[in-house]
Order: structure tokens, then C-alpha cells, then sequence
């Protein structure tokens, strides 16, 4: 047994890591159990046990194996990715006014969630691959911003602006870790800024547009762009100190807040267990994603840390933007919290995350004990 | 240590710090934004989301009782039986739950269709009253029938209801519902008591004495998802003070100087005619009676009125919504003959033995003035000039008096200006004189209109509630008093707090030996053969003494033959009044036969009341 553990690497692994994740997996199963209370509880709290079973299982396969797998098969999984992508657009199944599911049957697959993992493959592929500078110039960001924009642009047509912007994030992010030139990020920051309102006029749906105006006059709208910002402030700041008490969130229980199990989902959280237990939810987040920045640092080469940094972005860039979205502090676009929201595909994603992660966790070690 | 390509994790250390502070710089703004959520402005958000799932019902307060001056009760507060759905617990389509509770009991569909149709797309979660007011019957039906009805069921409201809906309908007013304009304009003080769609009294005692009768709705809250749909409250915590259930306080009860017997005796008298009988105290002011037909029913107006009925009401020629006891103005004909008889024997110009002849007219320079009676009455003095009613001898006594003096006296005794009764929209009525004529007409007063005027005709105006004042005036002594229908008020402890007080509005040095003179002429109107009221008013129970009067109706089309106004004031016992009665019969002919009987069924019913 002691053998097939240490043959398996099990003992290497950051189980920390692992178990905080798990806290809030369970903290996430808590919360989804008292925000469908009212609804039909089996049918959303049986399907996310069944998906977290799912994603475990993935995860623990994933991080059995050595990660050079996923480095030589990288191009492959980024432009499957892609694939799903342009299939979505034909062959989609819509809802709310936007293709984002492709059917199987028994499974509705969201190609844009899978597009968080494969971008973050695709760039750390490329720059193990291909990097050979400390800081890259203007031409050498020609290929990787090539890799980060066709998925972007793909995602952007569904439309899905959350997505998009994760997974654009999460790449400029890695580009930035990577190493580039200063002048160049100034100048690039500089023309980010510029095309905020080139982006205003010629990008967004009028339905997006509707959404940051209402962020910024939320009262103005308070019957129905606004709407759910409000009701997820008053949620969230009705639960005062120690909150209202697990199942006794009203604003959840009598159905004020919209998507109080997906998007909006710690609306009810905030509500039931007030600041402390909002506090100790975020400080499970921030030490996720610190202990993710660790394995990146420690990772034994570019690849293993390109992988652990982008896919440690992704998964905060995500809860930063929910949490924000749902506190008022920015626009509501569509986004689930990790770990937290109902979703099989957002928690599966989320599980090859982890997966990931806990391989590269468990194979950094080694390396630096041999050199050790 | 070495990577690929030449890189060392060394290169990545300066971004993974960068990157750890920017992390941690998120989490910081979250937190932050939590405290200022959760902790600064708590309460703030808490009292939002107990308003988003709290709405506080209205408990509609018990509406104060009025009772007559002997006890009787006259309105009260009875439980009334609504009907009220919820339609997506009916479990049917809006048309299928109409069908099937139509059916039970037994209703007329397209009725139900139009109740319903009035709400304009009622939430379908939430309970609204499809049918109000059900009959004893229907309630019986729903009741017995209740598992079968889901989404249907009976809510009692209290509901004003009067005990005698023919009479005193004007007296006592109507309730109305309180619509959005009338919301707007109300005082501070009254946002606090009611809403929109409460029902409040509009008019009379109703809404004279809404403060004492209303009393104080309660709340009770119900928690309510975001659908509309009813919840248990008790799974939810502790309410913020503002949600707390409040009990309603019901209304104080109201006494009333009126005798509801006599005031029944009144709409009975004038059942089918268009008049007002007004009955007081003259010792007092007390109101004893005062009704007047046609009228409305108030009933109608308790939960909201017909829009069929109300007009009806307001088309209605012989305008049922008009109280003539204080509303109406009629020339008071022969009844005003006091005014000169008093005045004349006041100033000194005419003697009570003094007699004047009546040849049946009265010459005044080219102008003929007729007496009522074309053969004349003779030779008459004052006396005899009120018992027979003879108008020769009025145009004299006018002549030497005057406009002016004459305007003077009738003034004195409270016409063309308000009684001053505190809950009626009254008319003032009005005294012409020279300034009045000139005024309006831009013309110089005439001396003929002098005598129209002291026969009390002509421009003069005056209202029956006016004219009792006038008569008990006269025969209290000299005290014009201001009429009042308010005995007292319940107090919280049971009894009877803000007794009845006597208002003297003013009170004149008369010389009593000329009231008397006068009080002697209206006695044998009524109790000696001859007196124009001897035959119908006369009564073998208590000495009646009166006057009679007919007014010329002016027809716009002439030719169209229209009957005169009787008028009839009398009080009794003559010689120690306790009761003044004021009557008038539109339309009634003669004063004698049209309206003194009536007064005196009135004195003869209130002095067999005494006895018992």
C-alpha cells in the first residue's frame, strides 16, 4: 500500500491544497441545499453531488498522470477547443438569447467553460515550446495573442461576455508572467484604455450595454435592469454580523433574488452566515489561489508553471469578478463561482482545474529533491 | 535552477510576488466592501429585505355606533361576507374558476365576468374579492362546499349598516371610498390612518364625525414571496418594530339629540312626496327630527357605491342627494308673517288693538296687491290678521315698516345666514333690500316689493332648518339658538363624555308682551275654527299653535299649472313650547292641508312618547 502511494506520488501532493478546496466544495453543497430549498431540493442537490463525484474522479485521473501527456497532446486540446467552439455557433443549442450548449444526450457540454482550460494549455504549450527571451517585444507577442484571441472572439459571438473576458484575462495574465517588454505593457494598457469605448460602440449587445448602465444607476432600475444587483446587496447586507442562520435567509427562501443557485448564488451565502462566515468563504478563495501561485513558482519547468499560474487565474479572475458582480462593485455579466455555483460544466471545469493542479503539486517535488 | 530554454524559476519571482499582491489586493477591496454591506449599513439592507417578503394587511377598525337621543340604535358595524379568490390555487383557468363558483352559487356569469374584469389582471397568487356583500345563502353554499372550492374562500369585513335605511339618510350622510385625488389632498395626520380605498364618511354625521366614529385600523403582516404568494410567518425570525402585528381600535359611539322614532314618523309622512320635516328644542336646539324626501339609502354607499345607482341618483330630476332641510331654499310664504307681526308691534307702528280693513286688496299708489282671499277679511287686528293669514293687513304693517326694517328683523332672527348646525353643507337663504337689489340688479328697490316681502314672498329665501330656528326664537323668549344633533360622545371607559352643550348664537332684549300678542295669533291658527290650521293641525292631545303657509311656485313655462309649496311651522304645548316643527311639501297646495298635518302627527307622536 505504502508502495502504490509513493509509486503514485499520492504523498507528494499538496494536500492543504486539496483539502481547502474540498471546505469549499462542501460549504458550496451547503449553500446550494438552502438557496433551491424552496424549489425542487433532490433535483439540483442530487445533480451537483453527482457532478462534484464526477470531478473528483476526473481530477484524481488527471493528476495520476505525468503532465508531459498534456504538454505533448496541448495543440490537440486547444484546437478540439476551438472546434467545439465553431460547432457551437452552428449546431448550438440556444437559451436566454445565446448559443452556448452543445447536447449530448444526457449532457449539455459548454465549450466556452472548456475554452477556460484549453487557452491556458494552448499559451503554456507555446511558451514552453517556443520562449526563449526574458521579455518578449512586439513581435514576439504575435503568436500568443493569435492563441488568445480566436477562442475569445469565438466565445464573444455566442455571445458570452463573462466567459470571454475570463478567458481573455486569464491569457493577458499569463502573457504578463511570462515576461514582456515595460514600454510594451505601457503601451498596451494605454490601448486597452483607448478601446474601452471603440469596444462600447462597436462590441457590446445593447442587452450588455444595458447591464453596466444599470450597474452604475442600479436604483434608477431597480424594477428591472438593476433589479438583481439590488436584491443581491440587500441579500447579502441584511446578513449583517453572523447573518439570518443557515435556511433562514429570506430573500433567497421567498425568491427575491434571481439565480440564487448559479450566478448569484453567494447572495444567499452572504445572507445566511452574514459577514464572519462571508469572511472565512473569501479567505478560503485567497488562500487557493496563493497556494496555486505556489505551485506555479515551484513548478520544475515553463510549462508546469505556465499550466499552474494560468489555471490558478482562470479560477480567480472568475471568483473575483462573481463576488464583485454580486456585491455591486461590477457589471452582472454571466458567471458562476467555483467550487460554489449549481452548474455541471462550470464545477466539472472547475474539478480539471484542481486536477491539474494536484498533479503539478505532486510532481514539482520530485524534481527539486533531485536537484536538492 | 535551470528550465527550458534557458529561464530559471528566478525569472518568475518578481510576477508571482506581483501577482500574489494583486490577489490579495482583491480579496482586500471584497472584504471591504463586505464591512461597508454587511456591517455599516446592515440595518439599512435588513429593513429592505423585510420590506421586500413583509406586507402589512390592513385590519379595518370597527366603525363607532350612533344612537338616538333615548339609546336606540340607529348604524352599527355588522360583519359582511366576501368572497375573495386566489386564482393560481384554484387550480383552474380564470374563466373555469369563474364557471364553477358561478354554479355554486348560482351567480350570473357575466357578473362574475365583470367583477373580475374590474381588478385588471389581479395577480394571480394574490386574494382580491370577486364578490362583496354575500348573502347568508351564498355563504352557507361556500362553506359547506369548501374542500371542493380550493383558492376560493369567505373573509368577514365589518361593514357600516343602518338599522332603518328609509330614514335619516341625509342626516346621517354616506361613506365613500377613498380615491387617489382624495388620497393626495388629505392632511399628514390622516396619510397615517388611511389608504387608498378605505372608506370614510363624505358626507352628514358621517363625515362630520369621522375622527370620533373611525377609530384606528390595525395591521397585520404577511410574508409574501416575490410571486405574491401567501407564507407561514412564524419560520422567519424576529419583525422590525415597523412590521409589528397592531390591533385596530374600534370607532367611539356617537348619541344624537334626534328621536329616531319620530324621525321614522317623518319619512313616513313624507313617503311619496318631495319635502323636509325639521323638529327642535326650541329651549335647547336640540334636533329632534330632521329628514327629508326623496332620498338615497346609504346602505348603498357602505362598501362602495353602484356606478348605476349613483347615477341614477344624480339624474334624477326630483334630485334625491339634496337635503331640503338645510340645502333646499323656498320662499316661506305666510309663515314669515311673524316677522313683520313682531317687528310692527317692536318699533311701535302698529298697536295690537289697532284694526285694519281687508277688502280683499291692497292699493299701493297704481299697484293692486291681492289679499289670498279675494272677498276679504274685514276689519282685523294683529290677531286675527296671523289666525286668519290675511295679507291686507301685512302689506300695511310692511308698508309702515319698510324694506330695510323690515330686512332688519328678519336678519335678527336668523334668516340669510347660516343656522350655524355644524354638519351640513347649509344654504343661507336670503333677505332682499334695497343694497341686495341694487347690487344684483342694478336697479332701485320698489315699493311693492316691500309687500311681496312681508307676505313672504318675493325675493326672500330661507331653508325649513331656518325657519325652526326663527319660530323657536320667538317663542323661547328671544334666544336665537344654533341647532345641534350631537348629545355625546362614548368615552373609552364606557359613558358618555362631551354632553350636550346649548350654543346661544344671540340673544335679543324682546318685549315679551308683544311675543305675546303674536304667540296669541299663532295659537288660534291652529286652536280656534276659523284659523287657517284649526282643521287639520288642531289636537285633542296638546295645544298646537302654528303657522301656515303657501308658496307661489313661479313656473318658467306658463301656463303649466304647478302646485304651490306648503309650509307649515307650528310648536306645542302652546303656552310652554317644547317642540318646534318645521314642514314643508313641495308641491303641497295649501300650508293647511299639505303640510300641518304632518307637523302635527310629529308633536302628537313626541308627547305620547313622553307619556309612556
Amino acid at each position: 500500500m505504502r508502495r502504490l502511494v509513493k509509486k503514485l506520488r499520492l504523498d507528494k501532493a499538496d494536500w492543504i491544497f486539496f483539502l481547502v478546496v474540498m471546505v469549499i466544495c462542501v460549504l458550496g453543497l451547503l449553500n446550494l441545499y438552502s438557496a433551491t430549498y424552496d424549489l425542487s431540493i433532490s433535483k439540483y442537490f442530487r445533480n451537483q453531488i453527482l457532478w462534484m463525484s464526477a470531478g473528483l474522479f476526473i481530477s484524481f485521473i488527471l493528476s495520476l498522470m505525468n503532465y508531459h501527456l498534456i504538454l505533448r497532446t496541448g495543440y490537440f486540446w486547444y484546437g478540439f477547443t476551438v472546434f467545439l467552439l465553431i460547432l457551437v455557433l452552428f449546431a448550438g443549442k440556444s437559451a436566454g438569447g445565446s448559443q452556448r450548449w452543445i447536447s449530448f444526450g444526457f449532457f449539455y457540454l459548454q465549450p466556452s467553460e472548456l475554452a477556460k482550460i484549453a487557452i491556458v494549455i494552448g499559451l503554456a504549450k507555446y511558451f514552453h515550446s517556443n520562449h526563449q527571451k526574458r521579455e518578449m517585444g512586439l513581435i514576439d507577442l504575435i503568436i500568443p495573442m493569435v492563441i488568445l484571441v480566436i477562442p475569445c472572439v469565438l466565445i464573444l459571438k455566442q455571445p458570452d461576455l463573462g466567459t470571454a473576458l475570463v478567458v481573455f484575462f486569464t491569457g493577458c495574465m499569463m502573457i504578463w508572467f511570462v515576461g514582456i517588454q515595460r514600454k510594451i505593457l505601457v503601451v498596451l494598457m494605454l490601448i486597452g484604455l483607448v478601446s474601452i469605448p471603440l469596444a462600447w460602440k462597436f462590441v457590446l449587445k445593447p442587452y450588455q450595454k444595458d447591464r453596466v448602465i444599470s450597474f452604475i444607476q442600479p436604483e434608477k432600475y431597480a424594477d428591472s435592469k438593476g433589479y438583481q444587483v439590488i436584491q443581491s446587496k440587500i441579500a447579502v447586507g441584511s446578513g449583517r454580523v453572523v447573518g439570518k442562520g443557515y435556511l433562514k435567509g429570506s430573500q433567497s427562501k421567498l425568491q427575491f433574488l434571481p439565480k440564487q443557485h448559479t450566478d448569484f448564488v453567494f447572495s444567499n451565502y452572504g445572507e445566511e452566515f452574514g459577514f464572519v462566515g462571508s469572511f472565512v468563504l473569501l479567505m478560503l478563495y485567497l488562500t487557493l489561489g496563493l497556494m496555486g501561485l505556489g505551485i506555479a513558482v515551484t513548478s520544475k519547468d515553463v510549462f508546469g508553471i505556465m499550466l499552474a499560474f494560468g489555471l490558478t487565474a482562470t479560477i480567480l479572475i472568475q471568483t473575483l469578478i462573481n463576488l464583485g458582480m454580486e456585491l455591486g462593485l461590477l457589471p452582472v455579466v454571466g458567471m458562476t463561482l467555483p467550487f460554489f455555483s449549481y452548474g455541471g460544466t462550470s464545477l466539472i471545469t472547475s474539478f480539471l482545474a484542481l486536477g491539474i493542479l494536484m498533479n503539478l503539486s505532486m510532481h514539482r517535488l520530485i524534481h527539486a529533491g533531485h536537484k536538492a | 535552477m535551470k528550465l527550458s530554454y534557458g529561464r530559471t524559476q528566478d525569472d518568475f519571482k518578481s510576477a508571482f510576488r506581483i501577482s500574489s499582491g494583486l490577489l490579495v489586493f482583491g480579496f482586500l477591496v471584497l472584504i471591504l466592501r463586505l464591512w461597508h454591506l454587511q456591517i455599516l449599513n446592515g440595518e439599512k439592507w435588513l429593513s429592505f429585505s423585510e420590506e421586500n417578503r413583509i406586507k402589512l394587511k390592513v385590519i379595518p377598525a370597527v366603525r363607532g355606533r350612533i344612537f338616538d337621543r333615548n339609546h336606540k340604535l340607529i348604524a352599527e358595524s355588522k360583519p359582511s361576507y366576501d368572497l375573495r379568490m386566489i386564482q393560481n390555487k384554484t387550480g383552474l383557468s380564470v374563466d373555469d374558476a369563474l364557471i364553477k363558483i358561478s354554479s355554486f352559487i348560482h351567480w350570473d356569469l357575466e357578473q362574475a365576468k365583470k367583477n373580475f374584469a374590474k381588478f385588471k389582471h389581479p395577480n394571480p397568487n394574490r386574494s382580491f374579492a370577486l364578490k362583496k356583500g354575500l348573502t347568508r345563502d351564498e355563504v352557507a353554499i361556500i362553506e359547506a362546499n369548501q374542500p371542493r372550492l380550493d383558492g376560493f374562500d369567505i373573509e368577514v369585513v365589518p361593514t357600516r349598516t343602518y338599522v332603518y335605511p328609509g330614514s335619516s339618510n341625509h342626516l346621517l350622510g354616506r361613506l365613500g371610498e377613498i380615491d387617489a385625488k382624495a388620497y393626495e389632498e388629505m392632511s399628514a395626520d390622516d396619510h397615517q390612518r388611511y389608504r387608498m380605498g378605505s372608506f370614510w364618511g363624505v358626507s352628514g354625521i358621517e363625515k362630520r364625525y369621522e375622527s370620533v366614529l373611525k377609530g384606528q385600523d390595525g395591521v397585520k403582516p404577511i410574508l409574501e414571496d416575490v410571486w405574491g404568494r401567501e407564507q407561514e410567518l412564524s419560520s422567519t425570525g424576529n419583525l422590525l418594530p415597523v412590521f409589528a402585528e397592531k390591533a385596530a381600535t374600534s370607532g367611539s359611539d356617537l348619541y344624537l339629540t334626534i328621536d329616531v322614532d319620530l324621525q321614522i314618523l317623518a319619512s313616513e309622512l313624507l313617503e311619496g312626496k318631495k319635502g323636509s320635516v325639521v323638529a327642535m328644542d326650541p329651549r335647547s336646539g336640540e334636533i329632534l327630527v330632521m329628514e327629508s324626501q326623496p332620498s338615497y339609502l346609504s346602505e348603498y354607499f357602505t362598501r362602495g357605491v353602484d356606478a348605476q345607482y349613483w347615477k341614477k341618483l344624480v339624474t334624477d330630476p326630483d334630485k334625491p342627494l339634496y337635503d331640503r332641510s338645510v340645502q333646499a331654499i323656498y320662499p316661506p310664504a305666510s309663515t314669515f308673517k311673524v316677522i313683520p307681526a313682531i317687528a310692527g308691534l317692536l318699533e311701535q307702528i302698529v298697536n295690537p288693538n289697532e284694526v285694519v280693513f281687508c277688502p280683499g286688496y291692497y292699493r299701493l299708489g297704481r299697484e293692486v296687491k291681492k289679499c289670498w282671499k279675494r272677498a276679504g277679511h274685514g276689519y282685523v287686528n294683529l290677531e286675527q290678521a296671523i289666525q286668519y293669514s290675511c295679507d291686507v293687513f301685512f302689506y300695511e304693517v310692511s308698508k309702515r315698516l319698510g324694506i330695510e326694517r323690515l330686512a332688519y328683523y328678519a336678519r335678527l332672527f336668523g334668516l340669510g345666514s347660516k343656522t350655524g348646525i355644524d354638519f351640513a353643507r347649509e344654504n343661507k337663504g336670503l333677505v332682499p333690500d334695497e343694497e341686495w337689489k341694487k347690487r344684483v340688479y342694478h336697479q332701485p328697490w320698489v315699493g311693492g316689493e316691500t309687500l311681496s316681502v312681508g307676505i313672504g314672498q318675493g325675493a326672500l329665501l330661507v331653508t325649513p332648518l331656518q325657519m325652526a330656528v326663527l319660530y323657536s326664537a320667538l317663542v323661547n323668549g328671544g334666544t336665537l339658538l344654533v341647532p345641534q344633533v350631537l348629545m355625546g360622545v362614548q368615552s373609552s371607559s364606557g359613558g358618555i363624555e362631551r354632553g350636550f352643550e346649548r350654543k346661544e348664537k344671540e340673544v335679543f332684549e324682546l318685549n315679551q308682551d308683544s311675543l305675546l300678542h303674536v304667540e296669541e295669533g299663532l295659537r288660534r291658527v291652529v286652536q280656534q275654527s276659523g284659523g287657517t290650521a284649526h282643521y287639520y293641525a288642531n289636537s285633542k292631545m296638546v295645544p298646537i299653535a302654528g303657522k301656515t303657509g303657501t308658496a307661489q311656485v313661479v313656473s318658467l313655462k306658463s301656463g303649466l299649472d304647478i302646485k304651490d309649496h306648503a309650509w307649515f311651522v307650528g310648536y306645542a304645548p302652546s303656552e310652554d313650547p317644547e317642540i318646534v316643527v318645521a314642514v314643508i311639501v313641495e308641491h303641497g297646495e295649501h300650508g293647511s292641508s299639505g303640510a300641518s298635518p304632518i307637523a302635527r302627527h310629529i308633536i302628537e307622536k313626541y308627547f305620547q312618547e313622553k307619556e309612556q
